[in-house]
């Protein structure tokens, strides 16, 4: 009958008998129950996250003593081609294909939003690519962009666009352009399966409505479903934008940053240098990766705030 | 067991202040009684429900259960709802839905770790009683309504609590269920002489069923009674408006005193006031009072106290309500067929027995109040 | 052609459109992984089928596919199931138990749920050196709980908000503690969103790479991704077949998973991110 917290109320009583206790029973508890939560949280990313950042104001190579050089770090970053190289790509990449997997995302939505035979099916068959790990995808992408049998020449052929095989991963343009088609792959039945359910918060009362008001398709599209879907539309796109911005598996397996460097992002540059063994500099470069995802995250954030009021 | 509420208050901080859900308020219930606590809502009804229940702290104040202080903010005391020995019925029911109905209903005792046995003899016994002991290997979804209600009783009996708590148990059944049920709850509580709390806004629910009745607002008591105190002595405007459907007449008027006599003006018509009620009208500033007077209590007849026009009239059934302008006032009757047309003059005559006197403004330090929620249905026209 | 007309056909050129995009590589990945040799799109070649490279996948001693496989599966389940549960406790007490400052434990929570991962995976490096815990169970396990548990709390918030409080109540008058009732009573009511959010971590931590190339060195730990991406072949020559197999081996119980239960999924994924 009698449980643990009744002593621990006596105890309190006990300790300040004047006082009310500044939490509720339940809200102590509560506590408990989200301090797993934290722990974990805490210990493994938190901490990491800020050991990181601590290991970026020292010259940590392997096998060399550990020695505290500030921002010696950053300043050798701001003097490395490769790091501007890395930092132009991310930012290219970003402005290339979050708007891209939007687009394409907000298509696919918009045809799924749609009553249609098997439209079920189709809606499962999207998230396959969604369900399929990068570096799996990374792989297959890999033999779609095989110079002597792949699937994109053999696509350039068949459609009479070349009949030369390109070297897909061997030229920058060709190559950036294959680790986007490969990322918009991957990711596009994210961005279509929010899209799809912001499409279906909007009352269908609306588009009677506007049929009664004599508004075509297109005025229906313009005047309804863009506005009430921007909230979910900008949602989408900052996501997306902190996913492309962290990009690394499918790069990694793809095009393992190259061809000379032209599709290092900033992960894969930190990366280079972890496993190279020096941590302080791959830490002062994922240092800045982690600046430009607080700042996308705290934009994601506000506008998601934003949105409920 | 008799339940004792002292000074019991309860605060919450939202997002815009502050809020007193339940100030100061002193209550003692009887061994073995239903009482109701009727109030519209946002009166502080259920959150009082709760704080019996212990599913909420007090701010300020203690709970007794007989001798047993269960909660006491300045004495740091607090039993959690297990420790209470309470059964509550919710106006949703909330039965567990993963669960059977022998389950639902042997829950309670699990907890208490009675033996499998003994939990199977309860059960049953408890089924039968309600008559749901073929309803037993059932979910809760397969059942209607009144089904499940039931089920939600048979919960709260199973552990023969010394205290019964019920949240607007009827409200979410249809009307003729409803009777039927009122009827039996009454029986079972009776039978099981268990000491019930029993929160309603339905003032026919209260005055029916309970031997007490608490009337709330705003978190505070207005008065507390038996259904014919309430009915017949209501100590506020509020009160007096509240209870009774259609709600009691409340005219304006003068209150004037001659060297024998008290005297009501309204407007100009002098209405003598009864010798019960001299010692009300003395307590009362002369000058502005409200006059009560149930609309049952007034009858149409040639010469009356009052005169006016009928505006509207809305059939009952067995009898009809007419509005009355009276005096610049609209006033409620009540009386049976035949129907008076629209439009006709006509006299109210009344007992003056049967008039109540209220000081002008309500003694809350609340604005005057608008018109209850519950008891007259809207009105068009 | 009216207006109606026009729509329907739009409707079905982009279904098609669009199952194509999705389905094309994935059916170019079947479809190498049964082929005698990759090279079958060419116009003088054929595309002769072939469980060859299926059986080397799966019974070759030299290959390690079926050990990844194995890891990333236990891995990933005991991650899974661990974060869900951690996340539901929390998620009871936000949606419960009026913590206060909830929304901004949400908020804070989702914004970690965006730090890359490149910027954890020095420090796990060293801590799991440190325990000499590289390359083991744990040394992935720990992380990818705390990994997945930003997008658990986020949909278990979201479905147990809307389990009725009253059952709580309800609960409590039993006699249960808060614990029993979590476990006895919201979780079996909130049975869909619990293994919606289940299904959801699996998926994420299956398919996490960047902190198992890490911290993994060989078939000990290694999980599938990982092992997938650096498999190279035994003979010089890219092993295309092998690759494909083992691709195929690996997420047809994903796309399996997903395709039975896709309801769930996108009702869970929409959830999290949208609901922000």
């Amino acid at each position: 009958m009698t449980r643990d917290h009744r002593p621990a109320s006596d105890f309190r009583q006990a300790r300040q008998p004047a006082r009310r206790p500044p939490l509720t029973r339940d809200q102590v508890r509560g506590f408990w129950f989200l301090s797993p939560l934290f722990g974990f949280i805490g210990l493994f990313i938190l901490i990491p996250v800020l050991g990181t950042i601590a290991d970026s104001l020292f010259r940590d190579i392997v096998y060399l003593p550990v020695r505290f050089v500030f921002l010696e770090n950053f300043r050798a970053l701001w003097a490395d081609p490769s790091f501007w190289s890395a930092v132009r790509f991310s930012a290219l990449f970003v402005l290339v294909s979050v708007p891209l997997e939007v687009l394409l995302g907000l298509g696919i939505a918009l045809v799924l939003n749609e009553p249609f035979a098997l439209r079920g099916w189709v809606r499962a068959c999207i998230l396959i690519p969604w369900a399929i790990p990068a570096a799996v995808a990374g792989r297959i992408f890999q033999l779609v962009y095989n110079f002597s049998y792949g699937a994109a020449n053999y696509l350039l052929d068949l459609l009479s666009i070349s009949r030369e095989p390109l070297n897909w991963l061997g030229s920058d343009l060709s190559a950036f352009i294959a680790v986007v088609v490969a990322d918009a792959w991957q990711t596009t039945p994210f961005a279509a399966i929010i899209l799809l359910a912001g499409l279906a918060a909007i009352p269908e009362d609306l588009y009677g409505q506007a049929k009664v008001d004599q508004a075509g398709m297109v005025a229906r599209f313009r005047h309804i479903t863009l506005p009430l879907l921007k909230p979910v539309l900008i949602v989408t796109l900052l996501f997306r934008t902190i996913q492309a911005l962290r990009i690394f598996d499918i790069i990694f397996v793809l095009t393992g940053g190259g061809p000379g460097g032209a599709t290092e992002s900033l992960s894969m540059l930190a990366y280079r240098h972890f496993a190279a063994g020096d941590f302080g500099y791959g830490s002062a470069a994922s240092v800045v990766l982690f600046l430009m995802a607080v700042v996308a995250a705290i934009a994601y954030v506000r506008v998601g705030r934003f949105q409920e009021t | 067991m008799n339940i004792c509420f002292e000074q019991l208050s309860k605060q919450y901080k939202t997002g815009r202040g502050v809020v007193d859900a339940l100030r100061a308020f002193d209550l003692t219930i009887g061994d073995g009684q239903l009482f109701i606590i009727l109030g519209p809502s946002g009166c502080g009804k259920s959150t009082l429900l709760n704080l019996a229940a212990g599913l909420e702290e007090p701010s300020a104040g203690t709970i007794r259960f007989g001798e047993r202080v269960v909660a006491s903010a300045e004495e740091h005391i607090f039993l959690e709802p297990g420790e209470r020995n309470v059964a509550m019925v919710f106006q949703s029911y909330a039965l567990y839905p993963h669960m059977k109905v022998f389950d639902n209903i042997a829950f309670p005792l699990r907890n208490a770790r009675r033996k499998a046995h003994e939990i199977r003899l309860s059960v049953q016994r408890t089924a039968a009683m309600l008559g749901i002991d073929d309803l037993l290997a059932r979910k809760p979804a397969e059942l209607s309504g009144g089904q499940r209600q039931r089920v939600a009783i048979a919960r709260a009996m199973v552990r023969q609590p010394s205290v019964l708590l019920l949240d607007e148990p009827l409200s979410n059944l249809d009307a003729q269920l409803r009777m039927a049920t009122r009827a039996e709850l009454k029986r079972l509580q009776m039978e099981m002489a268990v000491t019930t709390l029993y929160v309603t806004h339905d003032q026919t629910e209260a005055m029916t069923l309970g031997d007490q009745v608490a009337l709330l607002k705003k978190g505070r008591l207005v008065q507390a009674g038996t259904p014919y105190a309430l009915y017949h002595h209501p100590a506020t405007p509020f009160a007096a408006t509240f209870i009774g459907s259609p709600p009691m007449n409340l005219i304006p008027a003068r209150l004037a005193t001659s060297a024998t006599e008290y005297y009501a003006w309204v407007n100009d018509r002098k209405i003598a006031l009864s010798a019960e009620l001299k010692a009300k009208a003395a307590s009362l500033p002369t000058g502005r009072i409200l006059l009560g007077i149930r609309p049952e209590h007034l009858r149409f007849t040639d010469q009356g106290q009052l005169e006016g026009v009928i505006t509207y009239t809305e059939s009952l059934g067995r009898e009809i309500v007419y509005r009355v302008a009276c005096a610049g006032h609209e006033v409620l009757v009540l009386a049976d067929h035949p129907a008076r047309e629209t439009g006709r003059s006509v006299a109210l005559a009344f007992d003056s027995a049967a008039v109540h006197l209220f000081p002008a403004t309500e003694p809350a330090d609340d604005p005057p109040d608008k018109p209850p929620l519950h008891g007259r249905p809207p009105r068009h026209g | 052609m009216n207006e109606r007309q026009v729509k329907k056909l739009l409707v079905y050129l982009g279904a098609a459109a669009t199952l194509l995009f999705c389905l094309g590589p994935f059916v170019y990945m079947l479809l190498t992984g049964l082929a005698t040799e990759p090279d079958f799109l060419r116009p003088a070649k054929a595309f002769i089928p072939t469980w060859d490279h299926y059986h080397s996948v799966l019974f070759s001693e030299t290959v390690h596919f079926v050990r990844y496989l194995i890891n990333s599966i236990a891995i990933s389940g005991i991650s899974a199931v661990v974060s869900v549960f951690i996340a539901a406790l929390g998620a009871y007490a936000l949606t419960r138990l009026n913590i206060p400052g909830g929304r901004p434990i949400l908020l804070i929570v989702l914004g970690i749920s965006m730090f890359p991962p490149v910027s954890l995976i020095s420090y796990l490096y060293k801590l799991m050196s440190a325990l000499g815990w590289m390359n083991t169970y744990p040394a992935l396990i720990l992380p990818y709980i705390a990994w997945t548990l930003p997008l658990s709390l986020w949909i278990m918030v979201s479905y147990l908000e809307q389990v009725p409080q009253e059952l709580d109540k309800a609960g409590l008058v039993d006699g249960c503690s808060r614990l029993k009732i979590l476990v006895r009573i919201i979780l079996p009511v909130a049975a869909p969103g619990l293994f919606a959010t289940l299904l959801l971590a699996f998926i994420y931590a299956f398919n996490e790479f960047l902190i198992a190339l890490m911290l993994t060195t060989d078939q000990a730990a290694r999980t599938i991704p990982v092992g997938i991406a650096l498999f190279e072949g035994l003979h010089g020559q890219v092993a295309w077949g092998e690759i494909m197999a083992a691709a195929t081996v690996t997420t047809i119980p994903v796309v399996l998973l997903t395709l039975l239960f896709q309801r769930r999924i996108i009702q869970g994924l929409t959830r999290g991110a949208v609901k922000a």
